[in-house]
């Protein structure tokens, strides 16, 4: 990876955020939300920005294979430390039984999602503990200046519909997730083709205001995002294993041969776009975040184009983010 | 069908609530001692104006407003047993200030007076965005936390009586005391569809939804004196699509005012 054209954009949350599980499930919301989703509000800032056109070029270069610019899915960060995915098949006991992660319980071994940048691309440098889903370091728990070590919490709104003439209601359930402060997502965004990079960091302004996710309209998701160039000088470019941090559909066989950790995910949904109908998209299954692979993937954009639906293509994002893992990280079944 | 932003109007106010304010959080647990008919409090424990109360209620004024509500322009949105149970109205008018400042739903949908309408081609995305309006911790006076029964709120008795034995059935009510204030902001979007601008229509038209709202009440149990509110302190501000390229842009209001009765938009 070339540094100079990889930033971090870093999102503050000025509301709640809903990014649904599954369609037509209002009370249940994750915390973050996956590459294609952050990928398709960009793009419909985007072309709400520049046009059908001008987009429609743009998608164009993504369908064959030079992406003008790539991001990863949207990560954690608590107290400004940035989190990413755990890479799937690491050895978190080999870990413990080296005396680098102390845990009392197996079971928080398991809990754990997230680690931090810096310590997964340095190869965990200190002595860690886990919080919850988040492993940090042990100094952390002994300064104890900061004794809330979480990202934020889910609320339930009730909301309710009322019928213009009999006033009569019915009520629903929407649930929601709020970031502590300091605390919020954040994603790589590398931007291969320079001249594009304003109207790309434009497209991404524009969604911080239009928002993320769902029930945008009542004010949920907004978010001012700022773009930093504070990313992890990558140690090695050739390395033996790369996790990815998006989500990625693999473009032949020797990517799908290449995975060495994995989970299935399946991608599903309506059709969102200006031109959309509330139709459901067609179904694709990705690799999840944390995947590892080994050797330099690319993965592919997939037409998930509803049949009979004609105005325009509707596309999933599953290009891979890749990030090599360091020398002498530990992996099941690797020595 | 070609939408493009040409920019955005951002309204930035304070809601005062002249009356105290009850938005039911539609309890799920119960505790000893607590309130039967709490509001809704943020993440923080404080009360707010959910986005979602002030778009629902001001859509349904301005339905009013604009006489749409006739069987003929009402769409079923919750069925019963099969019957009608809440309308409410949709249209594929591309004018209309309804439904393009509050925005439609997708696809095919029953009409009130018998038959079916499609707006698949009236669909554009939702020009209003609405947010949440959170308090504003000083306008709570410490004279009036001393009044208070809770942090922020009071605690309000209700009462009915059975009209032949008068029994008494006395019930608690949380709200908001009045003279607290909210800070809000509404951002409406200023499109270009198919190449016919915007221009300021929306932007007016929901100035008149705010209007209606002051002389109507939010949230709950406004025929009995809760909910009245004030617009105050109203600024608006005009980002241009362009604004988006560069890294902050300090804006200016383009137009201030202290209430909705003083407002000439130029």
């Amino acid at each position: 990876m070339d540094k100079n054209k990889i930033c971090r954009a870093v999102m503050s949350f000025k509301a709640p955020v809903h990014i649904g599980e599954k369609e037509k499930l209002y009370n249940i919301t994750r915390a973050f939300a996956h590459s294609d989703t952050l990928m398709s509000g960009i793009i419909n800032a985007y072309s709400l920005l520049y046009g059908k056109d001008e987009t429609e070029k743009l998608i164009s270069e993504f369908i064959n294979g030079t992406p003008p610019f790539e991001v990863s899915s949207t990560m954690p960060y608590v107290n400004f430390q940035y989190f990413v995915p755990v890479p799937l098949g690491l050895n978190m006991e080999e870990y413990k039984n080296k005396g680098i992660i102390n845990a009392e319980h197996q079971k928080e071994l398991k809990k754990i999602k997230f680690v931090r940048e810096k310590d997964l691309f340095e190869g965990f440098p200190f002595k860690y503990k886990p919080a919850g889903s988040f492993l940090i370091p042990q100094s952390e728990f002994e300064n104890d200046k900061k004794k809330t070590f979480s990202l934020g919490r889910t609320k339930e709104r009730a909301r309710v519909s009322v019928d213009r003439q009999t006033s009569s209601s019915n009520i629903y359930y929407f649930s929601h997730f709020e970031f502590e402060k300091e605390s919020g997502l954040w994603f790589y965004l590398k931007i291969n083709i320079e001249k594009l990079e304003n109207k790309i960091k434009a497209a991404i302004r524009l969604l911080g205001d239009e928002g993320l996710g769902g029930d945008r309209t009542c004010g949920l998701g907004s978010f001012d995002v700022d773009f930093k160039d504070d990313v992890p000088q990558f140690k090695s470019d050739k390395s033996k294993y790369y996790m990815s941090l998006s989500l990625v559909n693999p473009k032949d066989e020797d990517e799908i041969k290449s995975v060495v950790y994995y989970e299935i995910l399946t991608r599903s949904g309506y059709v969102y776009s200006k031109a959309g109908l509330g139709i459901k998209r067609k179904t694709v299954s990705v690799f999840g975040e944390g995947a590892v692979f080994s050797s330099k993937i690319c993965g592919r954009v997939v037409d998930v184009t509803p049949e009979k639906f004609l105005s325009h293509k509707v596309y999933c994002f599953g290009l891979a983010f890749l990030a090599p893992l360091p020398e002498g990280v530990m992996l099941f079944g690797s020595r | 069908m070609d939408v493009i932003l040409k920019g955005k109007y951002i309204i930035k106010c304070k809601i005062k609530a002249v009356t105290g304010l009850h938005i039911g959080e539609g309890n799920n647990s119960l505790e000893i001692g607590g309130i039967d008919n709490a509001v809704v409090k943020d993440a923080e424990g404080k009360p707010y104006i959910p986005g979602s109360s002030l778009k629902g209620k001001m859509r349904s004024l301005m339905e009013f407003a604009e006489g749409k509500v006739r069987d003929n322009l009402l769409v079923v949105s919750v069925k019963r047993e099969g019957k009608p149970e809440i309308c409410i109205h949709m249209c594929d008018d591309l004018n209309c200030p309804v439904c393009g400042l509050f925005g439609r739903n997708h696809g095919s949908h029953d009409l009130k007076s018998g038959g079916k309408i499609d707006l698949t081609d009236a669909v554009i995305p939702t020009r209003l965005i609405v947010r949440d309006a959170k308090l504003i911790e000083s306008s709570i006076t410490d004279e009036m936390k001393e009044n208070l029964d809770l942090e922020w709120t009071e605690v309000k008795f209700e009462n009915n009586i059975d009209r032949i034995t008068s029994k008494a059935n006395p019930r608690q009510s949380e709200r908001v005391p009045a003279g607290v204030q909210f800070s809000a902001e509404f951002v409406i979007n200023r499109f270009e569809v198919n190449s016919k601008d915007d221009q300021k229509y929306y932007l007016e038209k929901f100035i008149k939804a705010m209007k209606l709202l002051e002389d109507d009440y939010l949230g709950g149990q406004g025929s009995r004196g809760n909910g009245k509110v004030r617009f105050v302190d109203i600024e608006i501000f005009y980002k241009d699509s362009s604004d988006y390229e560069k890294d902050s842009s300090e804006l200016q209001p383009i137009v201030t005012a202290k209430s909705l009765d003083d407002l000439k938009l130029s």
